[in-house]
């Protein structure tokens, strides 16, 4: 058996970001948004400025290594009393999250407008208090009107209306 | 007697002004530059739980200071052996005496904040990538009035004082005023500017390597930082964790990241920050 192991070198606190050394010895910076090899400087300044946390722990695997980061995650979460939901938003907070409904994909078909809608009408009460904003979530869940976008859809209603109308067969 | 930077800084004015000017008569490209970096940034690249710690403390502090909030108690000596352990690098290197021959030089030392120099442009915080955390957290070091401020051409800790022991006179008279951050800039690049004209000028004064420092201290709320930048996969990534229909569902580092982009809407919508996708 390979005695070769990954290493995570250091982290952030919250897990998000972590300095990590490969099979080889290659040093890597892995973040939200990507992976790029690192240098031994950068691990010494993300520790001594950013808070970066030094670990020095071997990992069988990187999967391991990547459950590891969600405990490390998790632990942050839970000491900064878990995972919040929309409940202490006040109303300008309320509506700026629901702007950035916008910006997200759809989620099972539905679209994240409704689905944030749903979740401030439910989880936050100042959203629920303000007038305006209690309109605009609920005009949010209000279903589209039905209708034909298409020649084939138009074509296919023109069938329909012609059999609804054709006489029943003696 | 422990020196004013602000003082050191102002001395050299004139001596960075001038070898600057000269630069930038003798290239297009670098009168270009010196143009451009003289309305660098100054920033610092952050993780979501440092965006935790400066909002819970409403205030962008030393690391001293954060070691003080974290332990409140302590006293200054197991600070300062804290603050000391965060020194010493995974080499078993103790950057210490480095650091703090740099700070112990100059009045307001020990409450230094340190930032980067950046530019605009593509990418976090002018770079292709980002340095270490996932946001950018852009400031004006003139708002509040600060207790200390300048600029130097690098980490310098590593510059003038790697043996432990500062070498004053470098220091000294490597310290620029704000206000000269473009020409100190054109002095430290102008050879890569005119070696690679077509590249942008953000891209030129931050990298994963090498930067140029800001120094400062002195109060400086939260509600003064002007601008947040990330990059914008993990705007999408933080957008989507924070609106999930289910947030049991979620990874720890995905509503990690929710929760950094709640603390951003907070800012934004107390303070009038900008949230800038690069």
């Amino acid at each position: 058996m390979s005695d070769r192991r990954v290493t995570l070198v250091a982290h952030a606190q919250s897990g998000e970001a972590a300095f990590v050394r490969d099979l080889d010895g290659v040093l890597w910076l892995i973040t939200n948004s990507e992976s790029r090899r690192a240098s031994e400087a950068e691990v010494h300044e993300a520790v001594s400025r950013a808070d970066f946390q030094e670990a020095q722990r071997a990992f069988l695997s990187f999967q391991e290594l990547d459950a590891e980061l969600e405990r490390i995650a998790g632990s942050w979460l839970s000491a900064r009393g878990g995972v919040r939901d929309f409940s202490d938003l006040d109303v300008d907070e309320a509506r700026a999250v629901f702007r950035l409904a916008d910006e997200a994909s759809p989620v099972g078909g539905v679209s994240r407008s409704h689905i944030v809608a749903v979740r401030l009408l439910r989880e936050c009460v100042a959203a629920r208090e303000d007038a305006e904003l209690y309109g605009v979530l609920l005009d949010a869940l209000a279903p589209e009107p039905a209708r034909f976008t298409s020649a084939t859809d138009d074509a296919l209603v023109v069938r329909a209306v012609e059999r609804v109308n054709a006489p029943v067969a003696a | 007697m422990a020196r004013s930077v602000v003082k050191a800084a102002r001395a050299n004015s004139a001596s960075v002004q001038q070898r600057a000017g000269v630069l930038a008569g003798q290239a297009l490209a670098v009168r270009r530059f010196r143009a451009q970096a003289s309305r660098a940034d100054a920033g610092t690249t952050v993780t979501v739980d440092k965006l935790d710690r400066l909002d819970a403390a409403e205030e962008v502090i030393s690391t001293r200071d954060v070691i003080r909030g974290s332990n409140p108690g302590w006293g200054d000596r197991r600070v300062e052996a804290e603050f000391r352990r965060g020194q010493i690098d995974q080499q078993g290197v103790d950057w210490y005496p480095s650091r703090n021959a740099f700070e112990r030089h100059w009045q307001h030392g020990t409450r230094f904040v340190y930032f980067a120099l950046v530019g605009a442009g593509p990418g976090l915080a002018g770079l292709a990538q980002p340095r270490y955390g996932d946001f950018t957290i852009i400031l004006d070091p003139l708002d509040p009035e600060p207790d200390a401020l300048a600029v130097f051409p690098g980490n310098t800790a590593a510059l003038y004082a790697s043996s432990g022991s500062l070498n004053v006179a470098a220091c000294e008279a490597a310290a620029a005023a704000w206000s000269d951050r473009g020409d100190l800039l054109t002095v430290k690049h102008s050879r890569h500017v005119v070696a690679n004209p077509a590249k942008p000028w953000g891209q030129v004064v931050c990298t994963a390597r090498d930067f140029s420092e800001v120094v400062r201290a002195g109060e400086l709320p939260v509600s003064k930082v002007t601008e947040v930048r990330m990059v914008a996969d993990v705007r999408r990534r933080a957008i989507d964790a924070l609106l999930a229909p289910d947030t049991t569902a979620l990874t720890q580092r995905q509503a990690a990241l929710a929760a950094g982009m709640r603390t951003l809407i907070r800012w934004q919508e107390r303070y009038g920050l900008s949230i800038v996708v690069t």
